[in-house]
This record gives structure tokens, sequence and C-alpha cells, in this order.
């Protein structure tokens, strides 16, 4: 029994991480219709600007981490999306391939292949407490209320803010919210910032597990945030979350339940549920209002 | 397309490239064209292709292993023996058959969730094959596979998918799937029956793939599951896209284009010595490079290289005047 609310704290944790990963890509997402694999990138790059920001104090180093994934998610929407803005959705999301082999090669050209071990933001991080037998990490505790934190704090920023409802009102139908006056490239530029803040942060709870970085560290969460997106609804933000916690718990419960010799299939079966569930919802769990299709 | 089959030859014959390379090349051709079968025409991208090719590897591996290295290192495979072009085939077939099975589940859905779709199979695919040790060699893979694909096969092969495709191309069946490729709405309510346009074609496709895969097997001989990811799937979609998903040409085009981009930085990466400046040897340059080649193509033309336009051969004049006359006539 203790053993399964062990799987299931270590679930909500990583659930956490898929949630804040999905957000980014659902975000940029809702608003210019391109799915950024590159949004790995950005995790990478945030790990490596822990690598190289090692000495600074901890308050320091999350600011140059954010602010270093920021000016690249900027850099990346100018640089390489606002070009093929118009173009279908096929070129976007192989232009974001494009961009992410291209920071990929780009880091290993300049700090190697290798993996590299990065000192964490504070000692906290490895300390736990035992609650009835069951091992709590601060770590997984300050992951979901940060989550949790960040979730409340974007909702109020799109529902308060003039720059969040004009996002809200081009996700929904963008040319229409053109013509009432909201600015085309600030709004992609607030989403592509406000996906930065939310790899920054995810990476730092990533790296701060695992303890190392290297240049493919962003492949796993990039494909489990285009998962999370996809089942949830893509372009729906509440669905980016269910998504991302979704994943975890059909994964935490497959880990429990398996009979031990098919554990090792166990992905496969994560799988063939994800099958079932777009057979079943192939619009995604919660649709966005901009996606249903207008004949 | 017969002329880019002849270029393909020139480029073969005159190109001063290590066979290794070439043969390599070929098969991505055909994994490409492989892949263009049902996503350029049914503008439906999948992601899963790559299954079929290791369903194709694994399967003419299995028959083409020599019986004693069968018995010694992997003994619950099946004792079956083929030639090298009957394993061909059959990797090409079983792969077909898996892709109608895939497809009867998945060709219900479109867009992007049938996108998502075809990658959850390649991911059963991958986590069944590291696993499965007694048929798959699990994560180390199979070895010991004749090395059979040579540059006149691999040529053979190429021209044959690329037959294939364009023959696929000339059919009404194509037709109606480009049409709900277009339009899905508009298709369906002109009477086409998307669900069963694309299953035919997610088959050939499977088909085309599957085969890719078996002469993959039968060049390297040793493979694990790790060579039918992420990274090769990525870089099919990427060659068919900076050429042009929408036709065939574009297919074959952006597979040489990026072929041609890799093959030049690798040297340049090795260091060139042109006279008068010296370019030093770089490693990871040719990764960066290639990376910037893909981008700047896909932004200066976002439709790829060829835009979606076939290369014909031209037309002898005597033809073109003939033409010219049928339309004129039709005109008045």
């Amino acid at each position: 029994m203790s053993q399964t609310i062990q799987y299931v704290i270590n679930g909500f944790s990583l659930g956490s991480l898929y949630a804040l990963f999905a957000l980014g890509i659902a975000l940029v997402f809702g608003i210019m219709g391109l799915i950024n694999f590159a949004h790995g990138e950005l995790i990478m790059a945030g790990g490596f600007a822990l690598v190289v920001f090692q000495n600074p104090s901890a308050w320091l180093r999350v600011l140059l981490v954010v602010l270093v994934v920021i000016v690249l998610a900027l850099a990346m929407e100018r640089v390489a999306f606002r070009p093929v803005r118009r173009a279908d959705p096929e070129t976007m999301l192989v232009t974001s391939f494009a961009v992410s082999f291209l920071l990929q090669s780009l880091a290993i050209l300049i700090f190697g292949g290798l993996p590299h071990s990065v000192r964490p933001l504070s000692s906290v991080s490895s300390e736990s407490f035992t609650i009835g037998g069951v091992h709590i990490q601060y770590l997984d505790v300050f992951a979901v209320a940060t989550t949790v934190v960040i979730v409340i704090g974007l909702g109020l920023f799109l529902s308060r803010t003039t720059i969040g409802v004009q996002m809200r009102a081009a996700a929904e139908n963008f040319t229409t919210a053109r013509l009432m006056g909201v600015k085309a490239n600030t709004v992609i530029a607030t989403a592509f910032a406000l996906s930065g803040f939310l790899a920054a942060v995810a990476c730092m709870f990533l790296v701060a597990q695992t303890g190392i970085v290297e240049p493919s560290i962003g492949l796993a969460p990039v494909l489990a945030a285009f998962i999370a997106t996809i089942i949830g609804g893509l372009g729906s933000l509440p669905g980016a979350v269910l998504g991302g916690y979704l994943l975890c718990a059909i994964t935490v419960a497959l880990q429990v339940t398996l009979p031990l010799n098919l554990r090792p299939y166990r992905d496969a079966f994560v799988f063939a549920a994800l099958i079932a569930i777009l057979i079943l919802r192939p619009q995604g769990l919660l649709v966005a209002r901009s996606q249903y299709k207008r004949v | 397309m017969i002329a880019l089959v002849v270029g393909v030859v020139v480029v073969l014959t005159a190109a001063n490239v290590l066979e290794n390379r070439v043969i390599n090349m070929l098969i991505m051709v055909i994994l490409v064209v492989g892949l263009y079968v049902f996503a350029g025409n049914s503008g439906v991208f999948s992601f899963g292709q790559i299954g079929f090719m290791a369903i194709g590897a694994y399967t003419t591996a299995i028959v083409r292993i020599p019986p004693d290295t069968k018995e010694a290192l992997f003994p619950k495979l099946p004792a079956i023996q083929l030639s090298p072009l009957g394993a061909t085939l059959l990797g090409g077939a079983v792969a077909a058959l898996a892709a109608l099975l895939v497809a009867i589940q998945l060709m219900r859905l479109s867009g992007l969730a049938a996108s998502l779709g075809t990658f959850a199979f390649l991911n059963i695919i991958y986590v069944v094959a590291s696993n499965w040790s007694s048929v798959s060699g699990g994560s180390t893979g199979l070895a010991n596979v004749p090395q059979t694909t040579t540059k006149y096969t691999g040529l053979l092969w190429v021209a044959i998918a690329i037959v294939i495709a364009w023959l696929f191309q000339l059919t009404r069946q194509c037709l109606r799937l480009r049409a709900s490729r277009e339009d899905e709405v508009a298709a369906a309510s002109v009477g086409i029956g998307i669900y069963y346009e694309r299953i035919v074609a997610f088959v050939l496709s499977g088909f085309i793939t599957g085969i890719g895969g078996a002469l993959f097997a039968e060049y390297y001989g040793t493979f694990n599951p790790d060579a039918f990811f992420v990274s090769i799937t990525f870089l099919t979609v990427a060659m068919l896209v900076v050429g042009g998903r929408l036709s065939l040409s574009g297919a074959v085009v952006g597979t040489l284009f990026i072929t041609a981009a890799t093959e030049g930085l690798r040297r340049v990466e090795q260091g060139v010595d042109l006279g008068v400046v010296t370019i030093p040897a770089r490693p990871g340059l040719q990764e960066v490079g290639v990376a910037l080649t893909m981008l700047v193509v896909l932004l200066l033309r976002p439709a790829g290289i060829t835009g979606g336009t076939e290369i014909k051969l031209p037309r002898p004049p005597r033809a073109r005047v003939a033409a010219a006359r049928v339309v004129e006539e039709e005109a008045t």
C-alpha cells in the first residue's frame, strides 16, 4: 500500500513537470498553430545555463536561467518562426525540427555530447521526510506547489490583464482579433516568452531530479508534452494540464498493475492506451473553442 | 520522374562518393518515397512509417541469418530460410500487413490526432523490439545478416519504389485521396470514402517502407531498435518537407538535397585546403550546417524546393504542337 502511495506521489511530481511542458507548447499552438518541437531545446538551454552559472547564489542562478531561456524563446520566434507564420502546420512543425536540430548540434559543438553534472540549486532538493512509511522528497512537494501557483498565475494573467485577454482572443480567432486591433507580433512574442518561462521553471525541477545536463535532455519531455497536449485537446490550456497529469496517471497505474513479466513493455501499453483515447475522443478531452471546425 | 532516376544513376557513377554513402542514400530515397505515398497524397503526416521499416528489417533478418549462426546466437528464431529477393519481398509484405492492421484502427482519425496515433505506433514497435529478446534480440538487436544489398539492387528498388508511387498517383483512387487532402469536408460530400482511401495509401506506403527496411537489414547486417526510432523519423520527415511534400519529385529531391548537404559538410568538417585559405577541421560542424541549410530552405521556400510540382521530362516539340491543337479545337 505504502509503495502505491509512493508511486502516486512521484507520479504527481512528474505529472506537474509534464503539465508545465505541455502548457508551454499549448500556449504557442493556441495562438499560431505551431507545434514547437524546439521547446525541448529551451529546456536544454536552461540546463546548460545552470551548468555555466555554477557559482552565483541560488536566486541569481534562477533569474539567469529564466532570462536565458526567455531570450532564446524570443529569438527563436523572431528568426525562425515569424517567416513561416503563414505556412501550413507541417512546414511550421518541420521548421521547429530544424531549429531543434540546430540548437542541439550547437550545444554539442560548444559543450560536447557527454552529460555534465550540475551543482544543485539548494541542498533541500535531495532531502526528504517520512509520513506513515512513505518517503516524500521536498523537491516533489515544491514541484507540485510551484505548478499549482503557476497555473493559477497564468489563469489570472490570461483573464485579468489586457495582453492576456488579447492572447485569448487571438487564440480563438486570429484574424478577427487582428481586425479588433490586437497586435499579432506582440501576442505571439508574449506567448513565446511565457512558454520560455514555463520551460525554464520545469527545466530547473528536471535537472534537480536528475542532476545532469546533456544535449538530448529535451527530447523525452517534449515528446511527453506533445502527447499530453493532444490527449488534453490541442490549444486548450486546461486540457494541457489535464493531459500531463493523465499521462502520468496512466503510466503509474500500469507500473503498479502490470504483472512482472509484462512490466518491461509498460510504455507499449501506455501508447496503446493513448491510441484508444485518440480513437474515442479524436479532438482531445477538452476541446478548445478555436478547434471547432467551421464549414 | 524517369529523369530523376537517370539523375540518380549519373550521381552514382560520376561523383566520387563512398559506396556506403550511396547505398545509404538509396535506402533513404525508398523510405522517403514510402512516406510520401501516404503523407503527401493524404495530407496526414505520419510519424510511424519507420515502424514499418523496423518490421521489414526484422522480418528479413529472421529469414536471412544463416542457420548455424541462428542456432548459436538466436535459438528461438524460426528455421525458415529465403533468398535475398524473397526475404526483401517478405519484409515488404509483412510490413504491408502490419500497416493494414494499424490503418484499420488509425485511419478514422484526421489531422494531428492521426499523426500522434502513428507516433504512438512507432513507440509501441520500439518498446516491443527492445524487449522481445527471443525474436528481436532485445536492445542489442540482430546480427550476421548476409550483406547482399549492393548499389545496383538498391538502385533497382529505388526505381521500383518510384514507379509504384508514380503509377499510384495516376489512379482514380489517388485522385480521390488528394481531393480529401485539399478539403476533407467537400471530398466527403461528393461521396469519397476518406477512411477507405487512406487505408489503401497507408498499406502501399507500409509496403514500400518495409522494403526499405529489408534492404537496410541486408546492407548493414547488424542493427538494433535505436536504428528505427525518433532520429530517422525526423530525418525522413525533414527530407520530405524540404523537398516539397506535395509531389513525388519533392520526396526524391529532398532526399538528394539533404544527403548532398550532409556529405558536402562532412568533408568540410574534416578540413579543406582551398589553396589560398585552409578551413580547419571542426567536428560537429556538419550537423550545425545541415540544420542551418534546412532552416534556410524552409524560410525561403515554405512549400519545399519543388513547391509541390512534379519535374517532368520536356515533351518532344511535335507532341506539344499536337496537344496545343487539341486544346484549340476544344476551345472552338
